[in-house]
């Protein structure tokens, strides 16, 4: 028990009306078909995407896709038939887009094609296509902003191996088989797919300016600015950026300047109790 | 200055109903609510708290901004994979 929460003070107010949160569409969604069980990766958007994910090197890359009817084959199917990328800062390990790059890139799309552009796509550079707990999390937060209409997602790396699937719901996803078009298109179509895709990385992506070293006992009580450092609060997390004086360093959650000794080491009272430092080693979980 | 009048018509206001059309990258999806609704109640209504809403022209709805009449809004939350 925290000294504060003693001296929390709570004071009973008139009961309102409760709020309902509309469920309906994750009703209506739930244990919902896949509408896409097979895509077939057009030539264009297979070599759209061998240039953005080489382009950027050894760092992933992120966009969308747009998904059309094709018939391949005689068979009526879903096709990727153009990639497009979107605002991001690029790591080795991870992309990330804001939100308002996202919406910036719905409002660039013409009316009528909007519901096509739903493909969400990233690289793992030269990583498995297995997606991480970080692209889970991420694909639920999307599922909520798409209001639980269900989407294909992919991951594709440089070896050309391809996972997709379709994300039906938070407890329903199923595996999206996908096929290439294997269809070497002309010089010139290669060409201007290359400059095309150069010109988009070159005014869209942005590399995050790390540097790394290794924290000390001194640092616990000094916040690193404009640095990435493995912390020692949690095996694999990585931060970037200015640290927040006012944020967990851990989960996010808000300081209190009440608890002093969390707050000096910018951990909200919950992840101090959770965790204890290790000078100059891994995590201790208090556990 | 007649309190009952300025009332009343606020009444009125929210008693009736407006569209709004929420784009995302799904495509379009519409809903009806009572005009006089604020955005944080939207948001709160659909689930959309951690999500940011602009309007047709690009500016950041806040929480205390108010749906009067019926309208577009785009809505998006961060991309993070890896």
């Amino acid at each position: 028990m925290h000294w504060y929460k003693d001296k929390t003070i709570t004071e009973a107010s008139k009961p309102q009306p409760f709020k309902v949160t509309e469920c309906l569409s994750v009703l209506k969604a739930m244990w919902d078909k896949p509408k896409i069980t097979e895509l077939v990766i057009s030539s264009t958007a297979w070599y759209k995407l061998t240039a953005y994910i080489n382009l950027v090197g050894d760092y992933e890359i992120t966009g969308f896709g747009k998904i059309e009817e094709a018939t391949v084959d005689g068979k009526k199917t879903m096709a990727v038939t153009d990639i497009d990328i979107i605002d991001q800062e690029v790591k080795s390990a991870f992309v990330e887009a804001e939100d308002d790059a996202i919406i910036k890139f719905i409002q660039s799309l013409p009316e009528d094609q909007r519901d096509k552009w739903t493909l969400d796509w990233h690289s793992h550079v030269s990583m498995s296509t297995s997606p991480s707990g970080t692209d889970w999390d991420n694909w639920s937060d999307m599922l909520k902003a798409r209001m639980n209409k269900q989407f294909p997602a992919m991951i594709i790396n440089k070896q050309g191996e391809v996972t997709a699937y379709q994300i039906i719901s938070d407890l329903d996803q199923t595996k999206i088989k996908v096929l290439i078009e294997k269809n070497k298109l002309d010089e010139d179509t290669i060409i201007n797919i290359y400059n095309e895709c150069k010109t988009k990385v070159e005014k869209m992506c942005k590399k995050a300016d790390v540097s790394y070293r290794k924290l000390t006992e001194d640092d616990i009580y000094k916040p690193l600015e404009n640095t990435v450092s493995n912390t020692w609060f949690s095996n694999d997390s990585m931060r970037t950026g200015v640290y927040d004086d006012d944020v967990c360093s851990v989960c996010g959650a808000a300081l209190d300047k009440r608890d002093s000794r969390a707050y000096e080491q910018e951990l909200c009272p919950e992840c101090y109790d959770r965790y204890f430092l290790g000078i100059g080693g891994d995590a201790v979980d208090a556990d | 200055m007649n309190f009952d009048e300025i009332n009343n018509s606020l009444n009125a206001q929210s008693a009736r109903e407006i569209e709004v059309t929420v784009v995302t990258l799904g495509g379009s999806e519409k809903r009806a609510v009572n005009a006089g609704t604020t955005i944080r109640d939207f948001k709160e209504r659909y689930g959309l708290t951690d999500n940011r809403m602009v309007d047709s022209e690009g500016r950041l709805l806040t929480d205390s901004d108010i749906l009067s009449s019926d309208m577009q809004v785009f809505v998006s939350t961060p991309k993070r994979n890896g």
